[in-house]
């Protein structure tokens, strides 16, 4: 045991908090450099004289200023919350409420619903197939008048 | 906590020495109305917390605003405390937040030490004993006091929770949010930082 080793277990000797591996160790170093014997009952003392010492005390009326605080807390009037909210967080909560509803409507309405906007463009397919299906009977009919007379006809003919 | 709670100017449980209920039955007493159980609290409490604070501020007036706080919060936050810790770790934490609070908010120093160069005490509930009533003990725990505000303030906190108001290491760690290890480090080095200022102070003598 070197001396930074003994002078951090000194509190832990006088108060008997040690393993007696480690209690045998610090007292063999104790014995063998006595003058570090004066430096434990010192510190011995100045725990003893803490242990003794008398509290300082509070004021006489410490209790009474205390009560009287503790009243007056007591008698101070609460603000009035809202179905069991305070104001503000009733506030927020309403807008909060408000602001879903709103959105909700929002994106409800018909022209603004996703089935709206598949809708038309089921729409829009329709019209295009229906173009696209008058434009092959067009060409139908022109194949057949070729068919039937041998040669390129027009409607114009 | 019940509404129908009543003050009571009038001190404490009147409990004798031998059937002393705990502080954890206390405050659960307090917890479910009895108010006479927050006043025995405070009669336990109010001259530890204030002996502890005092560490952090050497001002009388503002150590007892700091206890009073505290033991404001008691009462108001009685629900809060749940019987897994001792109820002093739970309000010493309370007070050392608070002072700790305090002292931020005022960035104020502390003052001068409440004990004279020549080791007399400033505080004035100490006038009543004459110089003659002093005894030699007196003087060297009030000098005492005095080195105590000279040391650096994590080991004295951790000193004055040890050997003044004789709590565990455990409840001294968690008071102070420091590992054990740490705080027994820490009380150490304040002890023997104390006792050497002692032993300089007799020698000197």
């Amino acid at each position: 045991m070197n001396y930074n080793k003994f002078e951090d277990q000194i509190s832990d000797w006088i108060e008997n908090s040690m393993d007696i591996k480690q209690r045998k160790e610090f007292e063999k170093f104790l014995s063998e450099n006595p003058e570090y014997l004066s430096k434990v009952e010192s510190i011995k003392d100045v725990m003893n004289m803490m242990k003794d010492a008398p509290s300082l005390k509070t004021s006489e009326d410490f209790t009474k200023r205390l009560n009287e605080k503790i009243t007056s807390l007591k008698s101070e009037k609460k603000p009035m919350g809202i179905l069991g909210f305070s104001k503000r967080n009733f506030a927020y909560l309403t807008l909060s409420v408000l602001g879903i509803l709103l959105l909700s409507g929002y994106l409800l309405q018909p022209s603004f619903s996703s089935y709206s906007i598949v809708d038309e463009e089921t729409i829009d397919n329709n019209i295009d197939k229906e173009e696209i299906d008058k434009e092959s009977n067009e060409i139908n009919d022109i194949d057949i008048l070729n068919d039937v007379n041998g040669s390129f006809v027009t409607d114009k003919d | 906590m019940s509404q129908n709670l009543q003050i009571q100017l009038t001190g404490s449980l009147n409990m004798k020495d031998d059937f002393k209920l705990s502080d954890e039955k206390l405050i659960a007493l307090f917890q479910s109305g009895d108010i006479n159980a927050y006043n025995e609290l405070v009669e336990r409490y109010k001259e530890r917390l204030f002996n502890f604070v005092l560490r952090y501020f050497n001002n009388k007036e503002q150590a007892e605003d700091v206890v009073q706080d505290t033991l404001i919060k008691l009462y108001t936050h009685a629900s809060y405390y749940k019987n897994v810790a001792k109820f002093s770790t739970w309000i010493f934490t309370i007070a050392k937040n608070n002072a700790l609070t305090e002292l931020r908010k005022n960035k104020r120093k502390r003052t001068e030490s409440l004990w004279t160069e020549d080791g007399n005490p400033l505080d004035i509930n100490s006038k009543e004993q004459s110089l003659d009533q002093k005894t030699h003990n007196e003087f060297a725990i009030n000098q005492l006091n005095r080195f105590l505000d000279e040391i650096p303030e994590n080991f004295r906190m951790a000193v004055v929770l040890r050997d003044f108001q004789e709590l565990s290491y455990d409840e001294i760690s968690k008071i102070l949010e420091i590992p054990i290890g740490t705080i027994k480090s820490r009380i150490n080095r304040g002890r023997i930082q104390l006792a050497e200022k002692m032993k300089h102070f007799k020698e000197q003598k």
